[in-house]
């Protein structure tokens, strides 16, 4: 994998420019980190002041996607959707990607009786079906943003845990590993100075890729009332709006449906991109 | 769908077009079959344990029955004298005598409706899950085969709208019902007298009623009717809108636009409903504890915009629990939505930054109308927190016996349905029901007086004067804030001239041709 120094990001402009999907990708994804971190000041209306007089009115030049069933400004709750999506989708990515490489560097170093039963437990929870989970501890804890980490923490750890540990079995093994040991290394230095800094990098590519897949969760747990409550304009909660009010106002599912792909897109080809420039290898696998 | 029956219909559809019709008139007026959309499928038609809905309908279609109930021109429900008895009265506030005609056959061979089956029935309701329709019953007295006499031990003014003239009301065959398993049915008659009877039940599909033959009564005005299982309301609306059922139960979203653009040859029907929808507050909790705090959040809530935004704007404003057309109803509330007395009664209370739970079941409508209630108690400076549940734990909240939910229970949604008379409205908030149904949990001595009396009360002026007096008390306690009567829209063809129960159930039976 390539060093990050000092040169990368002018050499990953220049693979870029030679890649449009992955340029797109990269000014979607940039679309909405400016979104979620400057939503208060740039949405023209306030997301949650009711308007019930002006309710359903169709897109035009002052509400641009029109307005809900509540007369709220649907351009102004898909700005500030994109902070919810952001901050869950990145928040717990990271969170599982740190629980993970921890729990898959001991599987992967550790004694293999620590490793049989990591792994155990890693595949029960894999094994879930991802939304039944999640309606199933949402029912249980109760819907807010703070349950719905969990849950998408919870499932995803075990994926970032297996990859963690299987990149750092096939390293374990190798010369330079073993000459350090004989070296007489503690393990802790062995695992944090010469394995993870080797098996990150992978992980990164595979996180920003599962971003995508963590907002669409959060948009279809909250699309079936499970997510995060009323009245966060979650883009999930515009799409359920949306939906029961479909025949009157056809505009809300658009616009709640819309920066679900664009993220999706965005996410993905910037993933692929940074996957074929950075690590070749990967695309046998991802 | 076979490739057979893709190139037949594909044949009639265009035969349909060529000849300039539309196919849902065609679907409409297929061989004189009424359709129509049944929201839940049957389960249990037993009027001693049934659920409700399509069941009531049957009940009504299938089975005999003394009195049946009207609505007068004010739109208050009564009761007449049904098909079956040459005369039914009230003789004396204990006593209704009554005497059925001869010549009233079950099928299946269980013989003529007598005094015997009235009896068996409306004494068997006495142990069955439905006894609180018949509060008052002591028994019924057999005079010959077809005169007898209801008594009761004491009076009991909705002896009729609750019993007699209810589905409750219905007589089941003794003989063939004394035959089965705990002397009860679930979804087949052990034999039935009716206008219709109940031929074929396909699982949630359909259930198809033919016109009784051997009826002596009216006869019904279409010869078969099939209730089509159609679960969602929408779905309901387009089967509609497609021409496949002729009359649907639609949602109050749906009656706004069908009001802006009607589907050609079609009416809406509005029925006052069974329904009383609040939001409650728990006189018990730490927070809403202080009276002034209570009635600032009646203030502070524009029920107008809740029905504009929740229920499109086709809703009545509520004064009380007791429903539309029913004695009792208010006309008028003591408050208003004043957000300037709201702020003034928190302050005088000194109290800042309330944070309050909100529940309400998860259902669009109610999820629309509490982001209202949230937005107007921000104005005046109330946090809230919209909890949005599934039915499990929300019918469990305000239960003692479910948990200890109901000691943090402080301000939720709710919907109750009452059959047409106010003392059914009103029993869930008596003191024996503080942990029950009493989710407010409050008492009151005057409250706990007039419901006894109003009970055993039969001058009709008198008891509407108590029933309201009741709502009042319940209104100065703080903690209700009346929505609505939620109505019943149906959408139907204009051709079909439909009729209904106080529980705006269809009565197929009493259905007309325009």
């Amino acid at each position: 994998m390539a060093p990050v120094g000092p040169g990368f990001f002018a050499r990953m402009a220049r693979r870029l420019r030679g890649d449009p999907l992955g340029a797109l990708g990269l000014v979607l994804v940039l679309l909405l980190v400016f979104c979620g971190l400057f939503a208060p000041w740039i949405t023209p209306f306030d997301p949650f002041k009711l308007n019930v007089p002006d309710k359903f009115q169709a897109p035009n030049l002052v509400h641009l996607f029109g307005t809900d069933n509540l007369g709220r400004d649907i351009f102004s709750r898909v700005i500030a959707g994109s902070r919810i999506a952001l901050w869950v989708g990145v928040s717990t990515i990271a969170t599982a990607l740190a629980i993970g490489l921890v729990l898959g560097l001991v599987a992967g170093y550790g004694p293999r009786w620590l490793d049989n039963l990591l792994l155990l437990l890693f595949d029960s929870i894999y094994s879930f079906p991802t939304v039944i989970l999640g309606l199933t501890v949402v029912t249980l804890l109760g819907a807010s943003v703070a349950t719905l980490m969990f849950v998408v923490i919870v499932i995803q750890t075990p994926a970032y845990a297996r990859l963690t540990r299987t990149a750092t079995l096939s390293i374990k093994s190798s010369e330079y590993i073993q000459a350090i040991e004989s070296l007489g290394a503690s393990k802790l230095r062995i695992i944090l100075i010469h394995l993870l800094p080797n098996v990150v990098g992978p992980l990164l590519i595979v996180a920003s890729m599962d971003i995508p897949s963590v907002v669409s969760l959060e948009a279809g747990l909250t699309y079936l009332g499970m997510g995060i409550p009323p009245p966060a304009p979650s883009w999930g909660r515009i799409l359920q709006e949306g939906y029961s009010v479909i025949q009157v106002a056809w505009w809300i599912v658009v616009a709640g449906g819309i920066p679900l792909i664009l993220t999706t897109l965005g996410f993905t080809f910037l993933g692929e991109s940074l996957r074929d420039n950075l690590d070749p290898k990967l695309r046998r696998i991802l | 769908m076979n490739r057979r029956e893709l190139l037949r219909n594909t044949a009639v559809l265009s035969a349909i077009a060529a000849m300039g019709l539309r196919p849902e008139q065609v679907l409409a007026a297929e061989d004189g079959v009424l359709k129509v959309a049944m929201l839940t499928d049957i389960q249990v038609l037993d009027p001693g344990y049934m659920i409700g809905g399509a069941e009531t309908s049957l009940d009504y279609a299938c089975l005999p029955r003394l009195a049946i109930p009207v609505k007068d021109a004010n739109g208050v429900w009564g009761w007449k004298a049904s098909d079956y008895v040459e005369k039914i009265n009230q003789d004396d506030p204990t006593h209704i005598s009554f005497t059925l005609k001869p010549g009233f056959m079950w099928t299946n061979n269980q013989g003529e409706v007598t005094t015997d089956d009235v009896k068996y029935s409306f004494e068997r309701m006495l142990k069955s899950d439905w006894a609180t329709r018949w509060p008052t019953l002591d028994r019924v007295d057999i005079k010959d085969k077809y005169s007898g006499v209801i008594v009761l031990k004491t009076p009991f003014a909705a002896t009729f709208l609750m019993g007699v003239a209810s589905e409750s009301g219905s007589i089941v065959p003794k003989a063939a019902t004394e035959k089965l398993k705990d002397q009860k049915f679930t979804t087949e008659f052990p034999a039935q007298c009716g206008p219709y009877t109940l031929v074929e039940w396909t699982p949630k599909q359909k259930v198809v009623l033919k016109a009784n033959a051997e009826f002596k009564g009216t006869p019904p005005a279409f010869p078969e009717v099939r209730f089509i299982n159609i679960e969602d309301q929408n779905a309901a609306a387009l089967a509609y809108e497609a021409g496949e059922v002729a009359i649907a139960w639609i949602l109050a979203d749906t009656a706004a636009r069908y009001a802006k653009k009607m589907p050609e040859g079609s009416v809406l029907s509005n029925q006052a409903g069974p329904f009383y929808t609040w939001i409650g507050m728990n006189t018990q909790h730490p927070k809403l504890k202080d009276i002034r705090v209570r009635k600032a959040i009646q203030r502070a809530i524009d029920v107008k915009s809740i029905i504009d935004a929740a229920y499109g704007g086709m809703a009545p404003i509520a004064h009380g629990v007791v429903p539309l057309g029913v004695i009792g109803n208010r006309k008028q509330s003591k408050f208003s939505y004043n957000p300037d007395e709201a702020r003034a009664l928190l302050k005088e209370a000194g109290v800042t930054d309330l944070e309050l739970d909100f529940k309400t079941l998860n259902e669009s409508y109610r999820v629309t109308a509490a982001q209202v209630v949230q937005s107007n108690l921000q104005d005046v400076g109330i946090k809230l927190n919209i909890i949005p549940l599934d039915s499990g734990p929300f019918w469990n909240l305000g239960l003692e016996s479910k948990g200890d939910d109901w000691k943090n229970l402080q301000m939720w949604w709710m919907r109750y349905r009452a059959s047409p008379d106010p003392s059914d409205a009103l029993q869930w908030f008596i003191k024996a029901q503080v942990g029950v149904w009493n989710w407010e949990r409050w008492s009151d001595a005057e409250f706990e007086d007039l419901w006894t009396k109003g009970l055993a009360e039969t001058d009709q002026a008198k008891r509407e004067v108590m029933y309201q007096r009741m709502q009042e008390i319940m209104e100065d306690t703080g903690a209700y804030v009346w929505i609505t009567h939620d109505p019943v829209t149906y959408v139907h063809r204009a051709t079909l001239v439909p009729d209904f129960d106080s529980g705006s159930e269809m009565l197929v039976e009493r259905f007309k041709k325009a």
